[in-house]
């Protein structure tokens, strides 16, 4: 009895041995390889070409090779149709995975066969399976989207704006009020076509305005009216009054332009039109302008990047071909700690000049930003501004008696540095030179002090700036201090500034007296609404003034 | 200000429709028929072509709709792009920047105005943060930014609309600004009164703290008095402001010309007759002639002649002569013609001659006819000596010319009367026993010419009557004793030899034994010199002349002697001197112990023979020779040393050190103990003996004695010695021993291999 129970029981373990031997066999040989390719580093992880469609789940885990050798292992954290976000496990030390690198998963055979759900559980695109996988700012590839046609997206702004200024001992009270709106609509009626607008009304009364041209009168300043429609690669065509963003020194204009983007480095483009009157913008017919320019546009940013934009402009005023500038926009980055950019122009006489002649350069701006490291950067620049002399400039300030002479502007060279150091502090120095009629190279200097962070309010901040005065008619320091506390996840922020000067005109040195003190409160009210007060006092020699500006915006 | 509130509101009342129409477009814009209620209408379709973003919608969107992101979505977009995003851009929905308007790499390139359309058009440059900053575009600071163009906004420019200098400031041109006043001021110098031909250069005069407030610094020709408030033009009467002469003639010859007598007498310095406070109000310094008094107010010709302000002399009589001439008795009396010593400048007719400074007439002078003194008739100078007048009564007055008294008649006289003389005897004061003394009492010749004024010389009788005073030689300066009030009760000032104590009272004779008062020894010896000689043991002692070393002023006896350099406490103290100072001199002896104690010492038992230290105090105190206590700590006396007598270990009668070791002492107990020195025991007695006894003797025997062990030394350690032993007797026999070893390996018949293998001596 007892050796047939042995027996039975011996039966029994073959078989299970040989039923678990079957059972292995048959799973070990399910079990595949999917190899992926690495297209995308994010801060949650590492993005791969493959998804749902090739068997992968949340949960499967994988290798990462570069070459034949394995640096880390990953694992499956989201997984759509034809792509997964994979979480980083392990790496070896001192490799960062790559795009490029290749992923190899395991997949159970079982899971390949399995059929896709039907879409994404956060898609709701049916073809979101067979869709190549797009990065974030990854270059742009040709690929559809199944959703409506935009048509007719409409946002802008619309704000009102009250200052008020009341000062007693000089009547210098002034009364502005003004209300503004700016916007786009794109996509008009599905079409590429778009219009711009931007343009407020603004009404002016009071003692210290008493001399504006549009002294209580309502004044109208439309900055912006114009249709774009941009083309597949790039190409665009503006109409309307604008000002060209492509390059701003020729100001606005009521006209047309056009861009062509050449290749990938070259666009070229052109505009004309009447540039409004100086003053006021009102449209008239006097100055004629025309506009050609080109762009060149090549490297990486961050790395070794060109950007320069050259424009010729002639333009007549009154009948009379008055103005032939070139206008030269750059911007370069030598490495990621050197960064230049200038802006100049050089007017030329072209009929229009009553004192210069031939070429003079009357306007450049060119700055170099070297940021050292984190902690340290220097910076430089040097500009330079001369009224042009041409006949429409000169109409700017021939009223009333015509008699005032050119001015010659002048030279600045500015040399700063500026250091992060520990405790959220920031140094910052900047000293300058002057050089025109009446200075001589005339130092300007200025210190300031940076704190970030107060009381745990993000962004908060706390600067304070010691600078000086130099001019023809007197001489002094001056003290600025000013803070910004965000609260309420900056919806609502407080920014308070005082300020104390010395002043003297005899070149000597008074004492230090408190000059302003004011408050700035802004208030995200909503996504759509935000308000802002400001309340000024000033104080000085013969002065007190009060200063309440309100405004209001809606946005849409 | 307050006042100008209501008029800034009123000048706002025009715009209040305009603030309403305004309102009213705000809330048509927030109405849902323009704008979709969650901010974005799923009918514009995607603000961007999602060609450049994730194939995974999902990482944005929210199942639920496309319009809404996912709460926790985020983006790191400093890590990921290199751009950190800060200020407002933090908050600044996606599309604001990534939307169809271009690849935003090109508006990054061109910095802010990649996006914000620089209303500047360039002119400020591309440093825009400059004046705004990601947090608030709107510009902050501006006041003191503008430090750093070439016009700081000073005073009223700080709060000046920027449209005031920047005309082109509505639509955001800020640059080519004229710095020159003149070219934002043309307006205010038109219109300013008396401007025309004044330079363009307004910060001649003005200041950037006030327009209205000019301030030209004519510092150079203050503009005070009648100066002020002139109109520019009176001087610069070119109409030019180019500098003009700035003496007065200039602008003031015509007033020269017709001033009478300026031009005949050349006179040309105006500033000597007159001030910028009035051309007519001259003020000519007359201060060398003060016009004061009588002379305020003359018109210049009662004194000067016409045309000649030259010639005259200060003095009174220059124009007084006249008024001298006609005053009664100033000419016959030969009065001065220095008016001033009668006559003031208040009034030549008030005579205000003051008899005082000269010679006052007051008691007996006053009321005299002039002439009872200006004998002569002439109100001249007559001497002002009393005699001069007075020597008439000086000769007839008694003793006044025998006595040769002063002609300085005020030292007894009076001006209130001849009579009543009184004498001024304060060089040598009448009190106390002189008051009251007739003259002749000192005066004894009759004459009050000077005396002596020493004591003696009026009361050399009264000295040489005084007992002992010639005898004595006492002072001729009578006051050292006697007193003004009296001659008698003397009193000596003896302080220099205070009579205190036991000289109080004594008579002078005592001390001054000559008899004389005279300066005798202040120390005690030379009174006292019988005293020492004939005191015991002073001379023997050759105690010291200065007495008071021992004794008082109290008196002789009772003498007290410092003997803290030996203090006589214990036993010393009550000794009679002698008993240490044996030769009857209390001279300096020997402190030491041994000295006085040397008897002591010899018939101290043992002392001699032990050679004791000299150094008594080692074993006795002060207290008392007997009970000497020696200190043995040196080597302890307890136990079994405790109580025996000195000898019985110092045996040769001297205590002096002696070896400490045991068997120093106990040799003969460590050679007559069994086996001690036939065992080679070891000199270190303490290793098995103790102090309490030498009996006793334990032993820590590492081999236990216990058992058939428990037997005598011998037993093993033969021949006396314990520093060997044997096993191998009869206790332990070899055969025996062989037998019970029998298959033991290594076995040998050996002491030491017996302790070996059985260090306890057991199996």
């Amino acid at each position: 009895m007892l050796n047939q129970r042995s027996s039975l029981r011996g039966r029994w373990c073959i078989a299970l041995i040989v039923l678990v031997l079957v059972c292995a066999g048959t799973v070990r040989s399910e079990t595949r390889q999917v190899e992926a390719s690495i297209v995308q580093r994010t801060v949650d992880g590492v993005y791969v070409d493959v998804g749902r469609a090739a068997g992968l789940t949340s949960g499967t885990r994988g290798r990462i090779l570069r070459g034949e050798a394995m640096i880390g292992t990953v694992q499956v954290s989201t997984v759509s149709g034809s792509s997964a976000l994979l979480q980083v496990l392990t790496v070896w030390q001192g490799e960062v995975p790559q795009v490029g690198d290749k992923v190899v998963f395991d997949v159970e055979e079982a899971a390949v066969t399995e059929k896709p759900a039907s879409s994404s559980s956060t898609l709701k695109n049916p073809d979101a399976a067979t869709e190549p996988f797009v990065p974030l700012l990854a270059p742009m590839r040709e690929r559809s989207v199944n959703v409506n046609d935009p048509s007719n997206i409409f946002h802008g702004r619309i704000w009102m704006r009250q200052s008020l200024q009341m000062e007693q001992e000089q009547l210098a009270d002034y009364s502005l009020s003004r209300v503004g709106t700016a916007g786009s609509l794109e996509r008009i009626n599905g079409t590429p076509w778009a219009v711009d607008w931007n343009a407020n009304l603004s009404y002016r009364s009071g003692d210290g305005l008493s001399n504006s041209r549009y002294y209580q009168e309502p004044r109208l300043d439309l900055r912006q009216l114009s249709l774009f429609r941009r083309f597949d690669g790039g190409s665009f065509v503006r109409a309307g009054r604008f000002l060209p963003l492509e390059l701003p020194s020729v100001g606005y204009l009521d006209g047309a332009q056009a861009e062509v983007v050449l290749n990938k480095n070259v666009r070229v483009g052109g505009m004309a039109g009447l540039k409004p009157d100086r003053y006021d913008l009102e449209f008239t017919t006097d100055e004629p302008t025309a506009v050609a320019y080109g762009t060149f546009q090549a490297g990486e940013m961050q790395r070794l990047y060109y950007s320069g934009t050259l424009g010729v402009l002639g333009s007549a005023y009154q009948g009379s071909f008055d103005r032939l500038a070139v206008l030269l926009d750059q911007t370069a980055t030598l490495g990621p700690h050197l960064n230049l950019y200038s802006s100049s122009e050089v007017d030329i006489d072209a009929g229009g000049a009553e004192e210069r002649d031939g070429a003079s350069l009357t306007r450049l701006n060119l700055h170099a930003n070297a940021p050292v490291n984190k902690v340290l950067s220097f910076r430089t620049g040097v500009d330079h501004y001369q009224q042009p002399d041409t006949a429409a400039e000169r109409a700017v300030y021939a009223a009333p008696t015509n008699s005032l002479p050119l001015d010659d502007g002048y030279w600045r060279y500015s040399i700063g540095s500026a250091q992060r150091v520990p405790g959220n502090l920031t140094f910052d120095e900047e000293v300058s030179f002057l050089e025109g009629e009446n200075y001589s190279m005339t130092p300007l200097w200025r210190l300031g002090i940076t704190r970030r962070g107060f009381f745990d309010l993000k962004n908060s901040s706390l600067s304070m700036t010691v600078y000086n005065m130099e001019s023809s008619y007197s001489k002094g320091y001056g003290v600025r201090l000013y803070g910004y506390f965000p609260v309420m996840q900056s919806r609502l922020s407080f920014q308070p500034s005082v300020g104390f000067r010395t002043y003297d005109e005899n070149g000597g040195v008074d004492s230090l007296d408190l000059s302003d003190a004011s408050l700035l409160v802004d208030w995200l009210i909503s996504r759509k609404w935000s308000a802002n007060v400001q309340v000024s006092e000033s104080f000085g020699t013969s002065v007190q003034a009060l200063y309440i500006d309100s405004g209001l915006t809606y946005r849409w | 200000m307050d006042s100008n509130i209501p008029r800034t509101l009123k000048r706002m009342v025009p715009f209040l429709p305009s603030l309403l129409l305004a309102g009213l477009v705000v809330l048509m814009a927030s109405c849902h028929f323009i704008v979709p209620p969650q901010g974005w209408s799923k009918k514009w379709g995607p603000m961007v072509p999602h060609k450049t973003f994730p194939g995974d919608c999902s990482l944005c969107h929210v199942p639920e709709s496309w319009s809404v992101l996912k709460k926790d979505f985020s983006y790191d977009h400093e890590k990921e792009t290199g751009y950190p995003l800060e200020g407002a851009h933090a908050d600044a929905a996606c599309l604001r920047c990534h939307n169809d308007r271009g690849p935003v790499e090109a508006y990054v390139a061109r910095g802010c105005s990649g996006c914000h359309v620089d209303p500047h058009a360039g002119s400020l440059g591309l440093s825009c943060d400059q004046c705004h900053s990601q947090m608030n575009w709107r510009p902050q600071g501006l006041v003191a930014e503008h430090a750093g163009t070439r016009f700081p906004l000073i005073g009223i420019h700080a709060v000046t609309a920027c449209e005031s200098c920047h005309p082109r400031a509505p639509v955001n041109f800020y640059m080519g600004a004229p710095t020159q006043c003149y070219s934002c001021h043309q307006k205010d110098y038109n219109s300013a009164p008396n401007h025309t031909g004044f330079s363009t250069e307004c910060q001649q005069c003005h200041s950037q703290a006030g327009w209205d407030q000019a301030n030209f610094n004519h510092s150079f020709f203050p503009l005070s008095g009648e100066h002020s408030g002139v109109a520019c033009v009176a001087c610069h009467t070119t109409g030019t402001f180019e500098p003009i002469p700035s003496d007065c003639q200039s602008c003031h010859n015509d007033k020269y010309l017709n001033a009478p007598n300026h031009v005949a007498n050349g006179w040309t310095d105006c500033q000597q007759c007159h001030t910028i406070n009035g051309w007519d109000q001259a003020n000519f310094n007359h201060s060398f002639f003060p016009l004061n008094g009588g002379h305020t107010g003359l018109d210049c010709t009662q004194c000067h002649v016409p045309g000649n302000y030259e010639s005259l002399t200060p003095d009174c009589n220059s124009c007084h002569q006249p008024d001298y001439q006609a005053a009664p008795s100033h000419v016959a009396s030969g009065f001065p013609t220095d008016c001033l010593q009668c006559h003031t400048v208040n009034n030549w007719d008030q005579v205000n001659f003051s008899h005082t400074a000269a010679f006052p007439l007051t008691a007996g002078h006053s009321g005299l006819s002039c002439s009872q003194c200006h004998t002569s008739g002439s109100l001249g100078s007559v001497p002002s000596d009393c005699n001069s007048c007075h020597n008439d009564k000086y000769q007839t007055a008694p003793n006044h010319v025998s006595s040769g008294f002063s002609v300085e008649c005020q030292r007894c006289h009076s001006t209130a009367g001849w009579e009543n003389a009184i004498v001024d005897h304060s060089f040598f004061p009448l009190t106390a026993g002189h008051s009251g003394l007739d003259c002749t009492q000192c005066h004894t010749s009759g004459n009050v010419g000077t005396i002596p004024s020493d004591c003696y010389s009026c009361h050399q009788s009264n000295y040489q009557s005084a007992p002992n005073h010639a005898a004595s030689h006492f002072s001729l300066d009578c006051l050292q004793c006697h007193t003004m009030s009296s001659w008698t009760g003397a009193t000596i000032d003896h302080s220099f030899f205070p009579l205190t104590a036991g000289h109080n009272g004594l008579d002078c004779v005592q001390c001054h034994t000559s008899g004389t008062v005279g300066t005798i020894p202040s120390d005690c010896y030379s009174c006292h010199q019988g005293n020492y000689q004939s005191a015991p043991s002073h001379v023997a002692s050759n105690f010291s002349h200065d007495c008071l070393q021992c004794h008082k002023m109290t008196g002789w006896d009772g003498a007290i002697i410092d003997h803290s350099f030996f203090p006589l406490t214990a036993g010393h103290s009550g000794l009679d001197c002698v008993q240490c100072h044996t030769s009857g001199n209390v001279g300096t002896i020997p402190s030491d112990c041994y000295s006085c104690h040397q008897s002591n010492y010899q018939s101290a038992p043992n002392h001699l023979s032990a050679g004791f230290s000299h150094d008594c105090l080692q074993c006795h105190t002060t207290s008392g020779w007997p009970g000497a206590t020696i200190d043995h700590s040196f080597f302890p006396l307890t136990a079994g040393h405790s109580g025996l007598d000195c000898v019985q270990c110092h045996k040769s009668g001297t205590v002096g050190t002696i070896p400490s070791d045991c068997y120093s002492c106990h040799q003969s107990n460590y050679q007559s103990a069994p086996n001690h020195v036939s065992s080679g025991f070891s000199h270190d007695c303490l290793g098995c003996h103790t102090t309490t006894t030498w009996l006793g003797a334990t032993f820590n025997h590492q081999f236990p004695l216990t058992g058939n062990h428990n037997v005598s030394c011998t037993t093993c350690h033969l021949g006396g010695s314990t520093s060997t032993f044997t096993c191998l007797n009869s206790c332990h026999s070899k055969s025996n021993t062989d037998s019970h070893h029998s298959g033991v390996s290594n076995y040998t018949y050996d002491s030491a291999a017996c302790y070996r293998c059985h260090p306890n001596g057991r199996e």
